[in-house]
């Protein structure tokens, strides 16, 4: 009887669901007449460079990028790489990946181009011209037989509405003299036909009007094309956070299989996840060892009690906390942390970790991956914890109550018992588990609360004219890349050695981390870090060198170390002056503030466990450098 | 077993392990055994103490009477390099030769650094290193292949340009001394001696070999014999766009490999101009009999493809590791990759990350295309996957999966080296068409644990036990279950036809 009720449930649920789509090609939402647009406008630029007339050469330039603009959502999607490397990746020297050596590749495409023509340099223009053209031709041969689902239409599109908000309207990819704005436009509009289409089609009419909402904003915050002007965080809050949720609901509404479906590998946003600014967005297991399978409460409890306790250390005298204090946002108000004597500095300054598993790689240098590999270099340290994973195992074992503890974590495991798996799996689901996406900010955007005028215009700055969110991009404001938030910017900014500004600092940061990356490319390049909660986590800089916000404003504002006189033959901050004066910088840190956030994230583990060794249990939380 | 050896350091190394069969499964077991110098345990660490310690360790050597060679890859040109901040090695002084086998080597002092890069013979039983063979010259070595006379020894260079080289042994079985030669397929004989008693010239091999105007390739991997034919196969793993690589060598007067100037003439380009793409690599053939070197297999496709249908079912991308698999009669080549980016189709679109595959070709068949290649197994996201070889029995492959993504969930984000045994009895099933019986949409085999196939290109949707959708395919006649869990599914295509599928593991 329950077999025959079985069979049938399984008939009806058939029908719902492969009522899905199986229409291929939405090539109507690319046309053959958009790529030959970008092959003429290369025609008339190249004809421009030819005669050497920047102002031809300016409008052509600018021509070419929108046309490219508009077919961008296809390019990047499919060919992401690709798009990288030949067509429009940042203007900075990278290393050839799987390379039999270390070697630099220099840039290409557009904004290295754009770069060129601002110098009036005509041959070096000329010549990224020709391959830009070169690829392009690839790439067209290549489009003919390139099919898209309703799948990858969507994700593509969900995909370049990040790419719109976070980094298009920052400048990100406009170095001279195009406008960020103007192509956020073309390329929003592009996007919104699309999602016009998908919605008239839908049973649901409400999405219609969904849509139509969103398209109205659309136009009102684009009246004005104007870079300073424009209105970033209400564009934000009212056009890219709900069309990206529109996206979402019309893929679940036409029972359009989710690329889980499809493809096994990992992604780290999370599927049919609509808002933006939450932790629902990215999924942390993306960035760990760890799987959510294996994660629990008891474990992250476990990783609680690890974290403050100096148990880990050979002389019980450090735990995680000396240098990650909950109050500080988990960073320690040192410029550099103390040792172990307490006397000595560390390296670097200890950054705060709330939202640090958002993270491609871990420390300043970027040496370590993923963060339960970030462990090791403070267990090992003979300056900090100074022992190593079978020691600190041997010493759990001696306690009942870790051990209860142990097994707690890992119902599944045949024997949980302290070892550098566990361990690492324990430390890490506690630091994952620090996430904040409730600040003003957030509440702003999410609609539950009001932002004042002031951290509005702070926002505005932030991400167009001070270029902080061309680094520190949304929602993270860390290095952490969109659309996909898989890898991890670090920035060459020439930060000094004293908070007087006289002289660069000599740590060398990336270069000097792991050997594949020994280029000088990599000199003085450090992890760009969250702003969130940065309010906390002074003094700033991988040095420490400044205390206070108003500084590294200023620093920044001055054009880095460049700015300042040093050399720094790869810096990836223009060394000009932002032009920010005292109100703006005033809003840019106001700004900053309201990106606060440590609700439920104080807390410290309450007691260590006993030990049978009674030595041992004079231990106190956090270990002696604690408070 | 070493924990932390501070001679070892980070650089490189090589792990020696015994493993024996179990009859009664078939299974492979390691087997514990003491060595002679006392240490005991199942895996050890070859201490290269013996030779000046070793790094960059990559593939290497196995010669048909189980000797072993590890090849020094990633070339090192500065002592900074190699200490690396204090995680690689650690004694940076000038390194003297004390063992006397090969003379040109013998009493001569160098930079540390220098002693890096060769290729060094170890002692699998002892776990211990023997000679570095001063006298094959200092090269990026990936891959090498001993002949079955004993003395010919074939050997590539990971590099741009990279060069063939041989070296043949004055007495077979020894190896310390004998003759050196790079490959120069305009010369008359194809082969131009390298004075291999002559230190400097070893030192300095690339530069002997530009002054000799040896053929350039782009990166030569490993190096692998068909015993079956006598002929020699080596992988040329390629490199996007190589012009600047090599454009200072030809202007110098080194010679492309003929396939690269026909490459780049059906491109409209030279192998020295920037527009030149070498993206997916090709598999080579050298024939000892008459030494040409030809294409045996060119990787890719590149699209447009004629037919879509079999675009990224079968993508060979940057082939690397290369060794051949016995079974009875039949002899199969294992092609393993070494993706060096995503772009141009290496992974399928919409995704981000590397995923490396193993392929085998069926050495009988005269004329191999990309799609005659059986897939036989994929490595963790981000993993290169190498060193594939094959018990003589031709029951077991064992296969290293390396440097995965360390964000892969435990055990995937650790390298391993796995065994594949069965081969003796399934490999022919791989060469099996699909038998489809009865009308409409048909599946085959069924129950199916590895592959499925369809009797025509259609969508399709697998549903589990619970109705729930857990795998769309668009357009296929055939795809990969080895993921699923044994058990029920049902199987549905575009038109709503349903098969119910058992999956077997």
């Amino acid at each position: 009887m329950v077999k025959v009720l079985r069979s049938t449930l399984l008939l009806t649920v058939f029908v719902l669901l492969l009522t899905s789509t199986n229409r291929i090609s939405k090539k109507s939402f690319y046309t053959q007449e958009q790529w030959q647009s970008v092959s003429n406008e290369i025609d008339l630029l190249e004809k421009a460079i030819q005669n050497q007339d920047l102002p031809e050469a300016q409008m052509r330039f600018t021509d070419l990028r929108l046309a490219y603009k508009r077919i961008e959502w296809v390019l990047t999607y499919k060919q992401s790489e690709l798009v990288q490397k030949q067509l429009n990746g940042a203007p900075l020297p990278k290393l050839e990946p799987n390379a039999p050596e270390i070697r630099v590749l220099q840039p290409k495409g557009l904004q290295v181009l754009e770069e060129q023509l601002g110098e009036e340099n005509w041959s070096q223009a000329k010549k990224l011209l020709k391959q830009f053209n070169h690829s392009w031709g690839e790439l067209s041969e290549a489009y003919k037989v390139w099919n898209f689902t309703d799948r990858m239409v969507l994700e593509a599109t969900r995909d370049e509405v990040l790419r719109v908000g976070f980094l298009h309207v920052t400048g990100f990819e406009n170095p001279v003299f195009t406008n960020g704005i103007l192509e956020a436009k073309t390329v929003m509009d592009g996007i919104l036909s699309i999602t016009e289409s998908y919605a008239s089609e839908s049973a649901n009419t409400e999405l219609v009007d969904t849509y139509k909402a969103i398209a109205n904003s659309n136009n009102q915050y684009f009246e004005t094309l104007d870079f300073d002007a424009f209105n970033r965080i209400d564009f934000i809050k009212n056009v890219i956070q709900p069309a990206y949720a529109l996206l979402n609901e019309l893929h679940v509404e036409m029972n359009i299989e989710w690329r889980s479906e499809v493809v096994s590998f990992p992604f780290a946003v999370e599927e049919n996840a609509s808002k933006i600014f939450s932790s629902d967005f990215l999924n942390r297991y993306y960035f760990m060892g760890l799987t959510a399978k294996e994660d629990n409460a008891a474990l992250q409890e476990l990783g609680k009690t690890l974290f403050f306790d100096p148990i880990l250390s050979k002389d019980l005298n450090l735990s995680c906390a000396s240098c990650h204090k909950p109050e500080l946002g988990f960073s320690d108000g040192y410029p550099k942390s103390l040792s172990g004597n307490q006397k000595d500095t560390l390296q670097r300054n200890a950054p705060g970790l709330i939202n640090s598993v958002f993270a491609e790689k871990y420390f300043y240098d970027l040496r370590a991956q993923p963060l339960e590999t970030q462990f090791e270099h403070v267990i090992f340290n003979q300056d900090e914890f100074n022992t190593s994973y079978l020691s600190i195992a041997e010493r759990l074992n001696s306690s009942k109550d870790y051990l209860k503890k142990f097994e707690a974590a890992f119902p599944n495991r045949e024997e949980p018992l302290p070892n550098k798996f566990t361990i690492t799996s324990a430390i890490a689901s506690y630091v994952a588990s620090l996430q904040s996406f409730n600040s003003p900010v957030d509440q702003y955007i999410n609609g539950i609360a009001a932002l004042g005028d002031v951290e509005k215009q702070g926002f505005n700055l932030f991400m167009g004219k001070a270029t902080c969110g061309t680094c520190h991009f949304a929602p993270t404001f860390s290095g952490l890349v969109p659309p996909l938030y898989q890898e991890s910017e670090s920035e060459i900014l020439g930060v000094p050695a004293t908070a007087d500004n006289k002289a660069l600092d000599q740590d060398l940061g990336r270069s000097a981390s792991v050997i594949k990356q020994g280029s000088e490319i990599y000199n003085h390049s450090f992890k760009t870090t969250t702003v969130r909660n940065v309010e906390l986590t002074a003094p700033y800089m991988h040095n420490g060198v400044y205390k206070t916000l108003e500084e590294v404003v200023d620093f920044y504002n001055n054009g880095g170390g460049e700015g300042h006189g040093y050399a720094v033959p790869y810096q990836t901050l223009p060394p000009d002056s932002l032009g920010l004066d005292s109100l703006e910088k005033h809003a840019l840190i106001s700004f900053m503030k309201a990106l606060t956030d440590t609700t439920s994230l104080t807390s410290k583990a309450k007691q260590l466990p006993k030990f049978k060794d009674k030595s041992l249990n004079q231990r106190k939380v956090g270990g002696i450098l604690a408070d | 077993m070493i924990l932390a050896d501070s001679k070892i350091g980070d650089g490189g190394g090589m792990t020696s392990f015994k493993v024996r069969r179990d009859p009664a499964t078939d299974s492979i077991v390691v087997v514990s055994q003491s060595l002679t110098d006392g240490r005991s345990g199942m895996f050890f660490n070859v201490d290269f103490s013996p030779t000046g310690e070793t790094g960059m360790n990559c593939g290497g050597i196995n010669s048909l009477d189980g000797r072993i060679w590890t090849a020094e890859e990633w070339f090192r040109s500065s002592n900074a390099s190699i200490y690396n901040n204090g995680a690689g090695v650690l004694d940076t002084t000038d390194y003297t030769v004390s063992n006397q086998d090969i003379s040109v080597a013998y009493n001569k002092t160098m930079k540390k650094y220098q002693n890096f890069n060769w290729m060094v013979e170890v002692d699998p039983m002892e776990a211990k290193s023997i000679r570095k063979q001063y006298n094959w010259g200092r090269q990026p070595f990936e891959g090498g292949v001993i002949m079955a006379d004993n003395k010919t020894v074939y050997t590539g260079a990971d590099a741009t340009p990279g060069v063939f080289t041989k070296f043949v042994a004055d007495v077979a079985g020894d190896f310390t001394s004998g003759k050196t030669y790079v490959y120069k397929h305009d010369a008359a004989n194809k082969w131009v001696e390298i004075d291999n008693t002559d230190w400097n010239k070893m030192l300095n091999f690339a530069d002997e070999a530009e002054a000799v105007k040896a053929t350039m390739f782009n990166r030569l991997e490993w190096v692998a014999l068909d015993e079956s034919t006598g002929k020699v196969y080596l992988t040329e793993t390629g490199r996007d766009n190589p012009a600047s690589r090599w454009a200072d060598e030809s202007a110098a007067g080194m010679p492309h490999a003929p396939h690269h100037l026909v490459r780049a003439a059906a491109q409209g380009t030279h192998p020295d101009s920037a527009a030149y793409w070498d993206y997916y690599g090709r598999i080579l053939e050298f024939d000892p009999s008459n030494n040409e070197v030809s294409v045996f297999l060119e990787g890719g496709p590149y699209l447009p493809v004629a037919d879509l249908q079999s675009y990224p079912t079968n993508h060979l991308s940057n082939p690397d590791g290369l060794s051949f698999l016995s079974v009875g009669s039949k002899t199969y080549m294992v092609i393993q990759e070494d993706l060096n980016g995503q772009s141009y189709g290496r992974v399928p679109d919409g995704v981000n990350n590397r995923t490396c595959e193993v392929y085998i070709y069926d050495m009988d068949d005269p004329t191999p295309t990309l799609a005659k290649l059986k897939r036989i197994s994929v490595v963790p996201v981000g993993a290169e996957v190498t060193g594939a070889r094959a018990t003589p029995d031709g029951k077991t492959l064992f296969i290293n999966s390396q440097h995965p993504s360390s964000t892969n969930p435990f055990p995937y984000n650790h390298s391993l080296t796995y065994a594949i045994t069965g081969w003796d009895n399934a490999v022919l099933s791989l060469y099996e068409d699909p038998k489809f019986e009865g009308e409409g949409f048909q599946i085959y085999p069924n129950p199916a644990s590895r592959v499925l196939n369809f009797n025509m290109t259609t969508d399709v949707a697998i549903y589990d036990m619970q109705g729930k959708r857990i795998k769309v395919y668009r357009e296929v006649n055939q795809v990969d279950v080895t993921e699923f869990k044994a058990g029920v599914y049902f199987v549905r295509n575009s038109n709503g036809d349903t098969q119910k599928l058992i999956i077997q593991q």
